[in-house]
């Protein structure tokens, strides 16, 4: 419901529409969700971003009332959800392999929930004419899924779950089963959509390009718990903890072992001071060391900060928008990636060529080995 | 893997129902193998005694083991024919387009719809126009186009289960379009060939419509029916586990065998 | 070459046709032939070309009677089976591993079992002094043994035996099609228990009903031996019928007759049905 403020303009209502409150779920004796807590406003599009097994699809399937959780409340727009069965609750879902109903065409998959609903006739066909147009798929309306392209059914699904106009809409692995180009077509396409129309959606997905095209917040979920939550670029740019850091972007590890008093060395020589934020639990002794492969600089002459060695440059990949160099330091093989055009400003670097690598301290994040 | 959510569980009456439909389709079949063992005279169950006698009785009745006979021979020879015969037919419509494909397809799984007394009947007028008298060659003819859409069936769907570019890659080396078909596609579709040959054998030894025509009451089932219509004793239900317990044994030897190959 | 090339099919053919022309093509067109020949009384084939015999088998009652048995037959059966078949083909459908290892073996044990075996079974069962009727006076619901075996209801379970594993698989082929995000994606958009069953289990399962319905109804048509051991000799059927009239009564042109309407009526039944199909599920042939 929104507000009216004295100059008549509409104010965004900063009631929550779904709470999570400390929602737990195991299966036999294996905990897939562990006390997760989510508020999310109306309006907003959240991504559970996680590997398979972190409890993402568990979370999604209790919203949508297809498991029940242990322990925890659920509540849509202030009201408990928990006990509400599936067909109840008015939170559709675009399913993986899209779900779609083998033996109707796309108007009557379309239709199928405001049937359900017990709509009339004509209310039902203006809402599918205008599913059809908003989806694009003017003309494909009366053929079956058998039909259809992937991209085409994906669309169908969609519009079969707005078409209902749900509370809230539900995305599970939405985009996995189309290919890279169209895959971020759809993404873009569906993104301008939600806006425009205002849905409260929650989507799951194991893909760190589909959350960040499509979210306003991620929760990066591990072993049943949210790990961090916050928009794209508090979730990169500022990563919690190891894990968040190592689970988006490329990463390079390094063991190294840090002093008593707060330096961290890294053979065969690195040495730097982490300030405290980067540390997290760790104390003195041996530490994993991990830091993006954007984040690592390469420069021909040894930098002052830090006491640096060599190293040697082995491989160099042109990849359109981005340069990777795989650097020789020690035992590890290091993933450099840096703008094609600040290679344009150096002389370029070939096989073989010294180098030194060096970074900025705030970027790296430390976990405890083992 | 999640396990299923609960609200789409089958409940508990619906396995009741399961259990009584076990039971029903079972039911005849043990009770008729536990009165072959019974040492009685009269088709009674409980049965007031184990005895083997009746299995004895069995296979010293002459008829049976004539139509044993009949029944193995027709339902080899039958098996042979409606083989070929399919095999052939499905990679046809499998592996072409050509005009009339979907009438042959049609004809060819015709038998299946079409009762068998039909069949049984058409044949009895036609024999004579070949000069074949009803017996074990026309048993064989008869049975094996009742068993061609199951061996179609069969290996239409093994047909569809490889990749064919085996097969291109096989002309490409050189390689003709029949002797590809022995030395690569027939392996490989070997497990609905024989699947196929097993269906046209079972449907052939099972059969009465047709061999009530065909034959002069040489099958084993012809002569087990007349039993029961003269006098109904466990002899008949004797032999009949015979066979199940013998061909049971015949699969279970078998199967490492058709596991190994794998 | 290219006469090679579209010849190929047709060698692939040529065995088939072999064994089909002459012994299920020909015999069904010699049938509708010899229908319309006569039967002289000495037991001979006379060729003609007369539709007296038809003219009988649709007017007579006793034929009529024939035909109508056999009819109602076929319609009972097929409908018990369906009802019954239904909740097991889907409990099928939706088990996994061993018990649907189990389950399938159950159905497929029957096939393989010879159907005189079946029939002893049945015999043992519901005779006088059967199982049942044991049963039925010691729990003392009957003074005296209901007579099953040689009356219609004897032979009607024993044809429900003989037919359920051939309806159950073709309709649990059917509703595998409906897997479990199907059902989600049904509740997830509204649809309770009931709504979900008849908008998407049902019309999903519909083709394989009808696949089955045909077979049961093709099995009941030609059954000999169920109504010639279990039945009564007051509700004769098709099959003995038809055999009757070819052997004993050497009326060739008659039994031609009878057995050509069998096959109109098979026929029709097939076109029919397939055209039903194609109309309420058109999704079933893309």
């Amino acid at each position: 419901m929104a507000a009216l403020d004295p100059s008549g303009a509409r104010v965004e209502d900063a009631a929550p529409e779904l709470v999570i409150d400390n929602i737990c779920k195991s299966f036999d004796g294996h905990v897939a969700v562990d006390r997760c807590d989510l508020v999310l406003k109306r309006g907003e599009i959240i991504a559970l971003l996680g590997a398979s097994g972190c409890g993402k699809s568990t979370l999604l399937n209790m919203i949508a009332g297809f498991e029940e959780p242990d322990y925890g409340t659920i509540s849509l727009r202030g009201k408990v959800i928990n006990a509400i069965p599936p067909h109840r609750r008015n939170v559709a879902m675009v399913f993986q392999a899209y779900a779609m109903f083998p033996h109707l065409t796309v108007r009557d998959n379309i239709a199928y929930g405001l049937h359900a609903r017990k709509l009339d006739k004509k209310e039902i066909s203006t809402r599918v004419d205008e599913m059809v147009a908003l989806l694009q798929l003017t003309g494909l309306d009366r053929r079956y899924p058998a039909q259809l392209s992937g991209g085409q059914r994906q669309r169908v699904a969609v519009a079969r779950a707005l078409a209902v106009r749900p509370d809230m809409l539900l995305l599970d692995e939405a985009f996995s089963a189309l290919d890279r180009n169209l895959r971020e077509d759809m993404q873009l396409e569906l993104s301008l959509l939600l806006r425009r129309l205002q849905v409260t959606t929650v989507l799951v997905t194991h893909d760190q390009r589909e959350a960040f095209a499509l979210a306003d917040r991620i929760a990066i979920m591990e072993g049943g718990r949210i790990a961090q939550i916050g928009t794209p670029e508090d979730v990169y740019r500022k990563p919690g903890s190891s894990s968040v850091l190592r689970f988006l972007g490329t990463t390079n590890r390094f063991n190294g072992i840090m002093s008593e008093g707060g330096e961290v060395s890294v053979a065969p020589g690195l040495l730097f001071t982490p300030p405290a934020a980067t540390i997290g639990a760790v104390g003195a002794g041996p530490v994993l060391v991990d830091i993006r492969a954007e984040d690592l600089i390469v420069t021909t002459e040894p930098t002052a900060l830090h006491r640096t060695a060599p190293a040697t440059v082995v491989l160099r990949t042109f990849l359109g928008s981005q340069e990777r160099i795989v650097l020789k330091f020690g035992e590890y093989q290091v993933v450099i990636d840096r703008p094609a055009q600040m290679a344009l400003n150096q002389a370029p670097l070939g096989v073989g060529h010294e180098v030194y690598l060096d970074f900025n301290p705030a970027s790296c994040r430390l976990s405890a080995v083992g | 893997m999640a396990p299923r959510s609960s609200h789409l569980s089958p409940g508990l009456p619906s396995r009741f129902f399961a259990a009584f439909i076990v039971l029903f389709l079972l039911g005849p079949i043990f009770i008729a193998g536990v009165v072959a063992f019974s040492s009685g005279n009269r088709l009674e169950f409980p049965i007031p005694g184990f005895s083997l006698r009746w299995f004895a009785t069995a296979l010293a009745k002459p008829q049976y083991i004539e139509g044993l006979t009949a029944s193995i021979i027709i339902g080899v020879g039958n098996a042979i024919f409606a083989t070929i015969a399919g095999t052939g037919a499905a990679l046809a419509l499998n592996h072409y387009r050509f005009r009339g494909r979907s009438l042959i397809q049609a004809l060819v799984m015709l038998p299946i719809a079409m009762p068998a007394i039909v069949l049984g009947l058409g044949l009895l007028f036609t024999l004579a126009m070949y000069d074949m008298q009803p017996g074990l060659l026309a048993g064989v003819f008869g049975h094996a186009v009742l068993g061609v859409p199951y061996v179609v069936a069969m290996v239409t769907a093994a047909l569809s289960n490889y990749d064919r570019s085996v097969e291109r890659a096989s002309m490409n080396l050189g390689v003709g379009p029949v002797m590809t078909f022995f030395k690569i596609t027939l392996p490989l579709i070997r497990g609905g060939v024989i699947a196929g040959a097993v269906s046209a054998f079972l449907i052939s030894f099972d059969n009465i419509s047709l061999s009530l025509f065909i034959t002069r009451g040489d099958t084993l089932p012809l002569r087990l029916m007349q039993q029961l219509l003269a006098y109904a004793d466990p002899s008949v239900a004797a032999i009949s586990t015979l066979l199940v317990l013998v061909s049971l044994g015949f699969m279970l030897l078998l199967l490492p065998l058709a596991l190994r190959k794998r | 070459m290219q006469l090679r090339n579209r010849m190929v099919p047709w060698l692939w053919l040529a065995p088939a046709g072999a064994l089909m022309i002459p012994f299920f093509i020909i015999p069904i067109l010699i049938t509708a032939r010899n229908s319309v020949y006569v039967d002289d009384p000495m037991g001979f084939l006379k060729p003609a070309f007369t539709l007296a015999n038809y003219a009988k088998v649709l007017t007579d009652s006793y034929y009529i009677g024939v035909f109508g048995n056999t009819l109602l037959a076929a319609f009972v059966v097929s409908l018990i089976t369906l009802v019954i078949s239904y909740p097991f083909a889907w409990l099928l459908a939706r088990s996994g591993g061993s018990s649907r290892g189990f389950l399938l073996w159950v159905v497929y044990l029957p096939i393989y079992v010879s159907v005189i075996m079946r029939v002893f079974g049945w015999m043992v069962i519901i005779a006088d002094s059967g199982i049942i009727n044991q049963m039925l006076m010691k729990i003392g619901l009957s003074e005296q043994p209901i007579r099953m075996i040689n009356e219609v209801s004897g032979m009607t379970l024993g044809m429900i035996h003989r037919y359920l594993p051939l309806m159950i698989l073709p309709l649990m082929t059917s509703l595998q099609k409906v897997d479990d995000s199907i059902l989600r994606a049904s509740a997830n958009l509204g649809g309770g228990q009931w709504f979900t069953w008849w908008r998407v289990v049902m019309p999903i399962s519909l083709p394989g009903a009808v696949a089955g319905t045909q077979l049961v109804f093709a099995g009941v048509l030609s059954d000999y031996v169920i109504p010639t051991l279990m039945g009564s000799t007051k509700f004769q059927l098709l099959a003995p019928a038809i055999y009757y009239e070819a052997t004993t009564n050497a009326a060739w042109a008659l039994s031609g007759a009878m057995a050509t309407i069998v096959i109109v009526a098979v026929a029709a039944f097939l076109i029919i049905a397939n055209l039903i199909l194609k109309r309420i599920a058109p999704w079933a042939s893309i």
